[in-house]
Formats: structure tokens, C-alpha cells, sequence
């Protein structure tokens, strides 16, 4: 048997897949990947070679072994990961039998849907174009799929992009009225590979790993006035129990609600989260005002979603950044903000109970234990040397180089020994300020801890030991304040380069992306569509513009096309004529639209021989009209002619 | 004038038979100053046709047989030195006749081709820089064998194009088979035929047919034509301007022969094929089995 397809024709199939199949590959595994590929390679060689198609029973097993493999690999046929898999495995299988063209169709179709899959991976704008270009592809290779002169590229890519084109208001308009919900369509699985990002623990290092990363967390911007980055403390996980090594957060803490009270006007910001797969969102200040999502604000001001955060999302809060709160400590947490283990580090603990025997007050003790670091030659790093097993001694009076976890948690250690209630809280300081698009984006390597101590009659205060040590880490950022050789080199780059600029730039094209289309969630949309119409803003309505719009659409086409060719239709000759065709369809005579007047008139005539007299008539006229130099008495005549036509059904006719 | 043409028809009709409907376009082409490309396989009434044609309508007629070697010479004719009156004296070649039949014009080189199709053309020939008339009306009925058989060299595109129309004949059916197995030699018969009109006679009806009446209605259909041979991507090419003329004036002439004094889109359909036929070509890709391809894609267009 002969291969049907040339090898341009199979180009047109194999290359548009492999740009679909492509960027899945990073997921898949690699067996799967490299099969595809050397099928692909396969298909091109035999269609280049005229080679026959493989045995039936080889297609068979290849097929077979392949849905095992799949099932092998993942534990199940369904599922987006499995399925894609699947879709991915059974799109070579297939190209190993395409014969028909109508195989290159249903292949086209099923590129499509991986298309579209490969968005519950990736959401990114860099994706999204890469995308644009293959579904472009795809919709050439379906118009090559159809069309002759395999060799030729533009006569595909031209229409395939009008095509595409033409969708775009549909598109647009889809995407801004379909409603929106709440929770996502599919339980999604985000990738397995962890993030880094915070974790609800703190060991000495784990910190100065983010540092490391050039990931985004999150996107903040402010409603109002110029933020100083010194009071930008985005608030994570609060770690209250040390086990002499490790800071754990709690699972609980004692309700009792929030006492805190502003200082000043609260300000408001809106922040895009990266997904973390964690339940915390980042918090700035005392909130005001918290929006309507799935999350609960703890008395420890940790503010906790219901679900894992697995896909990017968006928050407004109005919030004080000048403020005080937790006046009143109840006993357990006033028990576990004091709890040390038993045993260890007990040069510090004794220098701490210098401090508590001197008999300053809270606050004073507080400025004497960051004096002390102050002093002291305690030296900011990134590379600090391995802590022994009293880790809190060591750091004290040894090594006494540390990076932000060692300073707080050995002040929160100092804190609690002299018998002040404390807490370490970790979270994200600072951040790059985008002024191109007034935000700021916050990464992985801001990542900070710092310290809290509950003093009587202020209530829990913010204390950053680091910043004792390392002013400059607070006021300029982590770069100013490590030494220069510890700067991470990628960072060095892109900070200070002449590259700084366009980095900014497409961090702003990104964020608006995050912004406007990935962030366009149920309360948005909401939102913009109050802003255009309040009527707009529910659910019913949406609905009902959005058949409405459609069936409009639609039909607007529709009839777009049909006055395009009654357009041509207006000569009343011809509008004469058409009445007539009418009245013989009823009949069961349909004129075809390729078919001569006179043609028809004797078709119709065999057939309805007791009307030939008169069809012959109109059509005569009709024609003298049209086409010859009939006067213009003739219309009249013709009018009238068919005006009389009056057919009746013959019996027994067909 | 109908009756001239009814009996000319009739005439023909009876020498080559069972083919009323390819006499038909041969005489359209003709009254449409067409030259007229007749395509098929030896033995089948080629050559009778156009000697017909040629005899029944007054014409002179000659005959060229094209070879392999034919020069431009032997068609055109050639000064030759006269020993008496010591001058060169110009002896006109066969192309010096208002019908000339082109036998098996695949077969000569392409210059002696484009020799005649220059001609066609022109009207004229330059031989050693003189431009000679040629007679008027002036026709070339070519034949040609199908492609397939050995030893022949295809017209090129843009000489195929100056044939109004290429027109097969095809088998004879049943009964006209029967009948010239039956009948007199066709040669017999042409020695006996008479003409039925005469040169004056035949180019006033030519004149007549390019005054038939084409509306409006009758160009939007023609341009619906031509633009869907340009937008099909089925056709490797689209048809020129001068194929569309082409188009036009075939169906005037076909028209004319049917007694009207307008034109109507059945003329159009009924000259499509033998007009469209040599001039589209199909997309690679695209297998045209049948000869008719072109003129059954167009077919489907609607009326407008």
C-alpha cells in the first residue's frame, strides 16, 4: 500500500503537533516524549520513503503497550496529568496509521485539547504566546488538512490567522461575560516540583536558601502615597515553639479576636500571590477591612485560607501600618511565648538573667539585648559556619555570624529567658519597587524573620534584630547589605545592569496579565461589569447577554452573508423570478442555484407538462428581461404572468 | 441568415455524424473568430471535420501536415530567385489560405509551432522583413494527438491560449458507427459537398455575432466565473482577461446559433468546457481524471 500522504502533507500534521506536544514534554515522562518523537521521525521517513503502513498487529501492540506504559506510569487513565499522557501517547499512535485526510482532521482537533491543557500547567504570558503561535499552526494545518499544494506555507497561514482574527471578538467577548466561579473547574494539580517559598518552620539556613531564589511571591500595590520599604513587613507564619533547633508555627491559637487600634489613615493595597501550596496570605499592618474570601484571621495576625493556595491569586486589604495590638495576653499564650526547652545554651541563658536581674523595664531590656548585638561584632552573612549543639551559645559567643533566622531566634531565645513573652515571625521585608507600574514585586529572596515581644501596656511589638545588626538590609535591601562577594551573581546582574529597565518593564506586562486576565476571577468580574452596568453584575444576566450576544452573533453573520447575496438579487426582475422559483419548489421543482433559467424551464416543463405553457412564458420574459433587450412593458408583463401563476399540486406527479 | 447556418449544420452533420454537438461549438468558434483545437485520438473524423467545415462554408482551404521536420519555411513560403527575371520572387506558403488545417500540430518542432501561432495572432507574417497579409477571414483548425502518444511536443500554455476553444470528438456511438460502416467514403462524400455560404457572407455573420446583446446580469455570472477560478485553490492558475473575452465570445457565437440575439448563461455553460478546458490546470495534488475537470468545477457556480 502507498503512504496517501506526501511528505509536505505530513509535514503540515507532524510539525503543528510537535509544537502542541512540545511544552508538555517538560511534564511528561521521558520515555513518553522520546516515543513520540521517534514516531513522528518515523511517519516523516515512511511518507519521504513511500514506506507501507506497519502491520496492523504492530500498531495493535504499539497501541496497547502504550495505554499499559501510561497506566504503569501514572496509576490511572484520568486525571489532567494521566490524560494529557494519554492524549499525548495516543496522538503518535495515531499518526502511525494516518492514511485518509480525514485523520489529519481528527488529529488537528485532538491538538487542539492538548492545546488548551497545556493551561492547567502554565498560565504565563510568555506561554499564552507561545501558544497563540501554535494554535495558528494547528488552524493552518486543519486548513492544509483541506487544500491542495502542500508546499505552499501563506495561502494556510493567512487564512488561518484571518481565521483567528475573526474569533478574536467572540473570544473577547466570551471571556469577559462567561461566568466566572469561584473555585476552580478542576481540582487542579499544580506540579509536584516543590516551590521554595516559606514553610511553617524555621531551622537555621532554611532562609538563607531562599535567599538563593529569583521566584516571585507576590505583587503588592498600594492605593495611596510613597511607601517607605522600612515599614514593609509582609506577615507570614508566627512561629511560637522552639525546640532548640526548630521554630514551629501552631496549628491553634486561642480565639479572642484581634484588640488592635490604627494609628492614622489605613492604607489600602491589592496583592497577586503566586500560588505557594500553603494555606497563608501575606499580610501588611493591622487590617482594616478584609475581603470576602475563603480565609480566617488569627489572633496571632496570621491570616489562613481554608484551601492550599494552588493557583495565583488576588487580594485587597485596607490596612494600618502604624498600629497596636494584643494588649491583653491570655494565660496559655502568655505560657507558650515563654516556653524554652528545659535544658541548653545556658551561657545565654545566663546572660539573660543579667539583663532580668538589672531591673530595667521591658522596653529597656529589649533595647539592651539589641544593643548588645549592636556592639558586639556580630557580622550579617550568608554563609554562616555550622552551629554546634548549643546552638544559641555558639552563635552568641562564637561564631556570631548569622543571617536574619539566627538573629531573630536567638533574640527571641534571649527574650523569653529573661522573661519576656516573644515570637519569631517570618514573612517577606522590602521588595523591588516596579515604578514603571507603581508596584512592587516580592521574591523569594526577600524572605525575612524577625522578632515580636508582647510588652505590658503596648502589646505585641515588632522587633527586627537583623536590622541591629544590618541597618541597611531594612532601608536598601538584601544586596546593600551583604558583603559584596556573598551577592548572588544572577541577582548582581539584573539589579544594577542596563538590563534593569526591561526587566522592569516586562515584569509590568506581566503583571498586568496577572492582573486583567489570569486575575479576572468571579469577583472581578463582578466588579468590571457593575462598573458598565449595575443590571450586568449577576448571574442571570450574564447568562442571558451572553446567549444573547452569541445567538446575535451568529445571526448577524448569518445575515450578513444572506443580504450579501440578495444584495445582487435587487434587480426586480430577478426578485420576480425568485417568486416564481418559490412557487415551483412547492411543487417539488427546486431551481438549483447553478442552473440556466431555460435549463430549468425545461426540466420543469418534462416534468409538469400541463404547465410548460406558462413556465415557458415567464421564462421568456424573464430572460428577455435579464439578459436580452427587452422593453421595460415586458416587467409588467412578467409580473403579471406570475402573479397568475397559480400551480396546483398534480396528483400522482412527482 | 438562420437558414444559411441550419443548412450549413445540416451539412456537416451528414458527413461527420452522430457529433451535432461538437459541429455545433466548431461553428460557434468559428463565427466567434475563434481558431479551434480539436483533440483525440487518430481516425476519429479530425480531419474530416475541419475540411468540412472549410468546404461548407466557402472557405479555401489548405492543408498542412506537421512533422517533426517542417521548417517555418514550409509553412510560410520563401523568396526564390528567378533565373529569368533575375529577381527573387516571394512564393507563398500553405499558410496563405483563410482555412488552414494544422494536422497533428504536436508533431512539428516548437519553431514551426510558434511560426503558425505567430500568425494566428497577427494576422500577418514577416518573412525576410516583409509583412505579408493574410487572407481574411484567416483560420487555423489545428489538430492534436492526446499527450500520451510518443514523438510529440506539447503547445506551450500561452499557444494553447490562442485557441478559442480545444474540443474533443470522441468515439462515434452506436448507431453512427453503424452507419459510416454502412455509408460512402468520407472522402467521396467531401468531393461532392458544396459550399453553402461564401467569405462576404460568412465574416458579415461574424459581425453580426459580435453585436449579440450582453447584459449586465450576463457579466456578474462571467465574473463569478472567472473569480472563482482565481480564488479556487484547486486551480493551479486563474484565467486571464483574455480568457474571459474568450469566454464571452464563444458564448455569443453559441447564441447566435440558437437564433437569439442575446446571450444567456446557458451559452456560457454550453461553451465552458471546450473554452476552459486547455486553459486550467489543476493544483498539484489535485487528480483531474476527467478531461471536463475544470468546466464541472466551474459548473457548480451559482447564477447570479
Amino acid at each position: 500500500m502507498r503512504p496517501s500522504h506526501s511528505l509536505p502533507e505530513l509535514l503540515w500534521l507532524v510539525l503543528p503537533l510537535a509544537l502542541v506536544v512540545a511544552p508538555h514534554a517538560t511534564k511528561l515522562p521521558l520515555w513518553l516524549s522520546l516515543a513520540w518523537a521517534a514516531i513522528a521521525l518515523w511517519c516523516l521517513l515512511r511518507a519521504a520513503r513511500r514506506l507501507p503502513l506497519p502491520p496492523r498487529w504492530l500498531r495493535m501492540s504499539i497501541t496497547v503497550g502504550g495505554l499499559a506504559a501510561v497506566f504503569a506510569q501514572f496509576g490511572t487513565l484520568v486525571g489532567p496529568r494521566a490524560g494529557v499522557a494519554l492524549l499525548v501517547f495516543l496522538s503518535a499512535a495515531k499518526l502511525l496509521e494516518t492514511e485518509a485526510p480525514r485523520d489529519r482532521t481528527g488529529l488537528v482537533f485532538v491538538g487542539y485539547f492538548l492545546l488548551v491543557a497545556h493551561f492547567l500547567e502554565d498560565q504565563s504570558l510568555l506561554s499564552a504566546a507561545y501558544m497563540l503561535l501554535a494554535l495558528l499552526a494547528l488552524t493552518a494545518s486543519l486548513i492544509a488538512s483541506q487544500m491542495p499544494q502542500p508546499k505552499a506555507v501563506w495561502p494556510k497561514l493567512r487564512p488561518a490567522g484571518l481565521l483567528l482574527l475573526q474569533a478574536l471578538p467572540l473570544a473577547l467577548f466570551l471571556f469577559i461575560l462567561f461566568p466566572r466561579l469561584s473555585a476552580p473547574l478542576w481540582g487542579l494539580q499544580q506540579d509536584d516540583t516543590a516551590r521554595t517559598g516559606l514553610s511553617g518552620e524555621m531551622r537555621p539556613g532554611d532562609i538563607s536558601r531562599l535567599i538563593q531564589s529569583d521566584e516571585i511571591a507576590f505583587r503588592a500595590s498600594f492605593d495611596s502615597r510613597a511607601i517607605d520599604p522600612r515599614q514593609l513587613y509582609w506577615r507570614g507564619p508566627v512561629l511560637w515553639d522552639y525546640d532548640g533547633r526548630t521554630w514551629r508555627t501552631v496549628q491553634r491559637v486561642p480565639d479572642g479576636g484581634i484588640e488592635g487600634q490604627g494609628i492614622g489613615r489605613p492604607v489600602s493595597y491589592s496583592v497577586i500571590m503566586e500560588p505557594h501550596r500553603q494555606h497563608w496570605l501575606f499580610l501588611l499592618g493591622l487590617p482594616a477591612a478584609l475581603p470576602d474570601i475563603e480565609a480566617d484571621l488569627r489572633s496571632d495576625l496570621v491570616w489562613l485560607t481554608h484551601a492550599p493556595v494552588l493557583s495565583r491569586m488576588q487580594y485587597q486589604v485596607s490596612a494600618w501600618l502604624d498600629y497596636r495590638y494584643g494588649l491583653e495576653l491570655d494565660d496559655a499564650s502568655w505560657a507558650r511565648a515563654l516556653d524554652l526547652p528545659d535544658a541548653g545554651n545556658p551561657r545565654a541563658r545566663a546572660l539573660a538573667a543579667t539583663w532580668a536581674k538589672q531591673g530595667l523595664g521591658d522596653a529597656a531590656l529589649v533595647q539592651q539585648a539589641l544593643d548588645h548585638f549592636r556592639r558586639e561584632p556580630f557580622v550579617y552573612t550568608l554563609q554562616p559556619p555550622r552551629l554546634g549543639e548549643q546552638a544559641v551559645d555558639d552563635f552568641l559567643f562564637n561564631s556570631r555570624r548569622g543571617f536574619c533566622e539566627h538573629y531573630a531566634s536567638v533574640f527571641v531565645f534571649l527574650m523569653r529567658a529573661s522573661g519576656i513573652p516573644a515570637r519569631v515571625v517570618t514573612g517577606y521585608q522590602g521588595g523591588e519597587y516596579n515604578a514603571v507600574g507603581n508596584y512592587w514585586i516580592v521574591r523569594s529572596r526577600d524572605a525575612h524573620a524577625w522578632a515580636e515581644v508582647w510588652l505590658k501596656g503596648e502589646g505585641w511589638r515588632r522587633v527586627d534584630p537583623t536590622a541591629a545588626v544590618a541597618p541597611s538590609r531594612v532601608e536598601l535591601g538584601l544586596n546593600a547589605a551583604l558583603p559584596v562577594t556573598e551577592r548572588p551573581v544572577a541577582l548582581l546582574n539584573v539589579e544594577t545592569g542596563w538590563l534593569a529597565p526591561m526587566r522592569l518593564a516586562w515584569d509590568l506586562v506581566n503583571y498586568r496579565w496577572n492582573l486583567w486576565v489570569l486575575g479576572y476571577n468571579d469577583v472581578r468580574q463582578r466588579e468590571f461589569l457593575s462598573r458598565l452596568a449595575p443590571w450586568l453584575a449577576n448571574l442571570n444576566a450574564m447568562l442571558w447577554l451572553l446567549g444573547l450576544g452569541s445567538a446575535l452573533f451568529i445571526f448577524g453573520l448569518a445575515g450578513f452573508y444572506l443580504l450579501r447575496q440578495t444584495r445582487i438579487k435587487q434587480d426586480p426582475a430577478s426578485r420576480l423570478y425568485a417568486r416564481f422559483c418559490r412557487k415551483l419548489a412547492r411543487l417539488g421543482l427546486e431551481r438549483r442555484d447553478n442552473e440556466g433559467p431555460a435549463d430549468f424551464a425545461r426540466r420543469a416543463s418534462s416534468t409538469r407538462p400541463d404547465l410548460a405553457g406558462a413556465i415557458d412564458e415567464i421564462t421568456q420574459r424573464y430572460v428577455a428581461l435579464r439578459y436580452g433587450r427587452a422593453p421595460a412593458e415586458t416587467l409588467a408583463a412578467l409580473r403579471q404572468s406570475i402573479r397568475r401563476f397559480r400551480p396546483l399540486r398534480a396528483a400522482g406527479v412527482a | 441568415m438562420k437558414h444559411e447556418l441550419a443548412q450549413a449544420l445540416s451539412q456537416i452533420n451528414r458527413v461527420v455524424l452522430g457529433k451535432e454537438h461538437q459541429v455545433r461549438l466548431c461553428l460557434a468558434c468559428l463565427l466567434a473568430r475563434g481558431h479551434l483545437l480539436i483533440e483525440d485520438t487518430p481516425g476519429v473524423g479530425k480531419t474530416t471535420l475541419a475540411h468540412t467545415l472549410a468546404v461548407t462554408l466557402g472557405l479555401q482551404f489548405h492543408r498542412i501536415q506537421f512533422t517533426s521536420d517542417l521548417l517555418p519555411a514550409d509553412l510560410l513560403g520563401a523568396a526564390i530567385y528567378d533565373r529569368e527575371s533575375g529577381s527573387f520572387n516571394f512564393h507563398p506558403g500553405p499558410i496563405f489560405a483563410q482555412v488552414i488545417l494544422a494536422d497533428e500540430i504536436n508533431r512539428a518542432s516548437p519553431k514551426s509551432q510558434s511560426a503558425l501561432l505567430e500568425a494566428m495572432e497577427e494576422g500577418q507574417v514577416t518573412i525576410e522583413g516583409e509583412t505579408r497579409e493574410l487572407p481574411h477571414p484567416f483560420f487555423v483548425i489545428a489538430t492534436q494527438n492526446p499527450l500520451e502518444q510518443a514523438g510529440v511536443f506539447p503547445l506551450p500554455e500561452s499557444q494553447l491560449d490562442r485557441f478559442l476553444m480545444r474540443i474533443r470528438l470522441g468515439y462515434p456511438d452506436h448507431a453512427a458507427e453503424r452507419a459510416l460502416l454502412r455509408g460512402e467514403s468520407r472522402r467521396d462524400l467531401l468531393a461532392q459537398l458544396a459550399p453553402v455560404l461564401d467569405p462576404a457572407r460568412f465574416i458579415a455573420l461574424q459581425q453580426t455575432v459580435q453585436t449579440l446583446h450582453v447584459s449586465e446580469a450576463l457579466l456578474d455570472y462571467v465574473q463569478a466565473l472567472i473569480d472563482a477560478t482565481r480564488r479556487d485553490l484547486r486551480f493551479a492558475g486563474g484565467l486571464s482577461p483574455r480568457a474571459g473575452l474568450a469566454l464571452l465570445h464563444a458564448a455569443q457565437g453559441w447564441a447566435f446559433l440558437d437564433g437569439r440575439d442575446f446571450v444567456q448563461p446557458e451559452d456560457i455553460q454550453a461553451v465552458l468546457g471546450p473554452v476552459v478546458g486547455h486553459r486550467l490546470h489543476p493544483s498539484s495534488g489535485i487528480e483531474a481524471a476527467e478531461p471536463d475537470w475544470a468546466a464541472q468545477v466551474l459548473m457548480e457556480i451559482a447564477i447570479p
